[in-house]
């Protein structure tokens, strides 16, 4: 028992805790600011550029010229902090904007989205994570060479899993792209500039140490964002400072404007179809449903495809390396699930307030006197309202509001001056970032290790110079390499976010819970079942058109995604039948991986790599 | 972790793993498709539906997986497969 907790630093919860009260002190600060006369924007360079800034110098500080540091963090991230990691990491920026459009747009129909994110993190707990611990690997690629023993199978798992994870990190950059320059006031290069140098600090200097640290105080950025605003407006609303419990109470009033809508109803899928695209778009559908939601089946859907991507997510699931046991990693993600609990109970509060500020709940502002709001909103091309029957006002179906407008648009709509909207605006950028640099270190592992000829000697550079510097500039490489996409494209962030979910769930989550859950399985049967459901899930999103259209069939995206995970689950087990019975050493390393206490394999890996090198 | 204790230990993670996540797999599914059936019905200000699925179901999701986190510490400490170095 004496070795089952690594030395962790008793002072971390203080340090952040002192963060946070920096954090808040600063919002107090600006608020005085404000009411002294500071011009808006100010507010919002000071707020954002504090969050940055701070977590810069916590990555500096967090500068390691050690391979576990580097690479795991020394195994030394205690539960809770790595659970607000995993939340930070999950949704990112892109995510966490996209799931309140969802929800906003679509009410409960979008819900499926915000369960299946905590669904995969409950996959990933329970069935998934306390495994890739015991194996140890830095990278998913790595744990299916540990699992299978051999170079070629990681080789091409990496192949795949890279299309994806550039998904999600161009996402954060669409972002960054679309929204940094609305609310900064600078050109969409500029903005995109200061963010990948940003990340760039964040990442370089220690690694996963490094990021690991900047990821927690930014997390903490993320809650007070979308905490604070959400409180003082239920006070405002409702005497109660829970808006989560008191929502509910809205819903009534909400319903009156609901029933105001004329004929311009469009369909869930119509709407999500939208929401896929970043269009702006009327508010079409009832909070609570009606005939023109999901059916049961595409609600399911929905919910099953997006757990498989979020257990399947390689950024997420290599988080159970940087704690110290296989206990810590189930817990981190206990942890990481409750803060996911806490955004899907905070994220309808969300849309239902704005909802309801929205429109006056007799359903109807005259467009003679409309409040300042609109034209706050309009300036910065986050609604678009057209008095369309010439009846001089505005309706519900007259104001077409942009899903990313969503987060940024209810501090505004509610008056709650420019501190709290920076705070919401700070929170965002602060998700994009933890997510945009938790990416670029999964890709800077994936090309560095997985991809790379020199793994062997790597393996044997305890010291890591070589191989920091090799990761380090393959890190610089894949964000030069997004920079010039990004710089070159116009893509959409959520858009993105939802296709490299469908990818890890056609791919890569049927054969990892198989390589842990069935003896039977083998390297060729995984190799197959992960071409063929990355091949289908690749197809889907294209025949779609990334969710644009109907897909083949008539499926929607989805639907097909479904399709393509239970493909590579029927060719995974199809596979390992085909051929040869998996060896008695496969089946030894297997009871390796399902047995908790004992050192981890990479570790062992390196251990015995280590004398050769002192010896030699 | 001695050889013998490996299956039994094996049978009893099994049970539990997928256990939870079936109950909580059914619970959000049942959530999702069928609670707007009790939409009608109100319970501390929310439509009953709603609130079964935006807060209770979500509770409870999260509550199985702290409990989830000390039952398998507990079979792990049972079969002897929690040393760590």
């Amino acid at each position: 028992m004496l070795a089952r907790y690594r030395m962790i630093n008793p002072l971390l919860g203080v340090y952040y805790g002192i963060f946070a009260a920096a954090y808040i002190g600063l919002v107090v600060l600006l608020l005085i600011f404000e009411h002294m006369g500071f011009e808006n924007r100010h507010v919002i360079y000071a707020m954002t550029g504090a969050a940055f800034a701070l977590s810069a110098v916590i990555a500096l500080a967090a500068f390691t010229h050690t391979n576990e540091d580097f690479f795991v963090s020394g195994r030394r991230v205690p539960a809770g902090l790595n659970g607000l990691i995993i939340f930070v990491v999950t949704v990112g920026g892109a995510g966490l904007s996209g799931l309140l459009g969802a929800v906003f747009f679509l009410g409960v129909d979008g819900f499926g989205l915000m369960f299946g994110v905590l669904g995969g993190m409950i996959i990933s707990g329970v069935l998934l994570v306390a495994f890739t611990r015991k194996a140890g690997s830095y990278t998913v690629p790595s744990f299916f060479e540990i699992r299978y023993r051999n170079r070629m199978v990681g080789f091409i798992s990496a192949l795949m899993l890279m299309v994806p994870i550039f998904f999600f990190a161009l996402a954060e950059l669409s972002l960054v792209k679309v929204v940094g320059p609305l609310v900064l006031g600078v050109s969409p290069h500029a903005s995109l500039l200061i963010f990948m140098l940003t990340a760039l600090l964040l990442t370089l200097p220690g690694g996963v140490r490094s990021t690991n640290w900047s990821q927690c105080a930014l997390a903490i950025v993320v809650l007070l964002g979308l905490i604070i605003p959400l409180v003082i407006i239920a006070l405002k609303y409702t005497n109660l400072p829970f808006a989560q419990m008191t929502y509910g109470s809205l819903i009534e009033d909400i319903g009156k404007f609901e029933s105001l809508k004329n004929e311009q109803v469009a369909s869930a899928s119509d709407v999500w179809s939208g929401i896929l695209r970043g269009d702006a778009q009327f508010l079409h559908l009832s909070f609570l449903g009606g005939e023109q939601g999901f059916g049961v089946f595409e609600k399911i859907a929905f919910f099953v495809v997006v757990a498989g991507g979020v257990a399947g997510m390689p950024s997420l699931l290599m988080r159970s390396s940087v704690v110290s046991n296989v206990f810590q990693a189930r817990k981190s993600f206990a942890w990481g699930a409750a803060l996911i609990g806490l955004v899907i109970l905070t994220l309808p509060a969300y849309a239902i307030f704005l909802r309801y500020m929205l429109f006056d709940p007799q359903g109807k502002l005259l467009m003679a006197s409309l409040p300042g709001w609109v034209g706050d909103l309009q300036s910065i091309g986050l609604i678009n309202p057209q008095d369309i029957n010439g009846d001089g006002q505005l309706g519900s179906h007259e104001i077409k509001l942009s899903r990313d407008g969503v987060f940024l648009g209810l501090p505004l709509v509610a008056g709650l001056g420019s501190t709290l909207q920076s705070l919401c605006f700070a929170a965002l950028m602060a998700a994009a970032l933890a997510g945009f640099s938790g990416r670029i270190m999964t890709l800077g592992q994936l090309f560095a290790r997985d991809l790379s000829l020199h793994k062997a000697d790597m393996e044997a550079d305890i010291v890591g110079l070589k191989t920091l510097m090799w990761v380090r500039g393959m890190i610089l490489l894949v964000t030069f390499v997004l920079g010039v996409v990004i710089f070159q494209m116009d893509l959409d962030g959520f858009g993105l976010f939802v296709a490299g979910l469908i990818l890890c769930a056609g791919s890569l989550f049927p054969v990892l819970l198989l390589s842990i859950w069935w003896r039977g399985m083998t390297r060729f049967g995984m190799v197959a079942g992960m071409l063929v459901g990355f091949v289908l899930a690749a197809g889907a999103l294209f025949m779609t058109n990334f969710g644009g259209h109907a897909g083949p069939f008539g499926m929607s995206l989805f639907e097909a995604g479904l399709l393509s995970m239970l493909a590579a689950f029927v060719f995974g087990v199809v596979g390992s039948l085909a051929g040869a019975k998996p060896s008695a050493v496969d089946l030894e390393v297997l009871n390796e991986i399902r047995t908790p206490g004992g050192e981890a394999l990479y570790d062992r890996i390196l251990r015995l790599a280590m004398p050769r090198r002192s010896i030699g | 972790m001695d050889h013998e204790r490996i299956l039994p230990y094996w049978v009893a993670t099994k049970r539990l793993g997928f256990s939870l996540v079936i109950i909580c797999f059914i619970m959000i599914v049942a959530g999702l498709g069928y609670s707007h059936l009790l939409d009608d019905y109100k319970f501390l200000g929310f439509p009953l539906g709603l609130l079964i699925l935006g807060q209770f179901v979500v509770v409870l999701c999260v509550g199985a997986m702290f409990w989830f986190t000390g039952a398998q510490d507990r079979i792990d400490a049972r079969f002897g497969a929690n040393e760590d170095i």
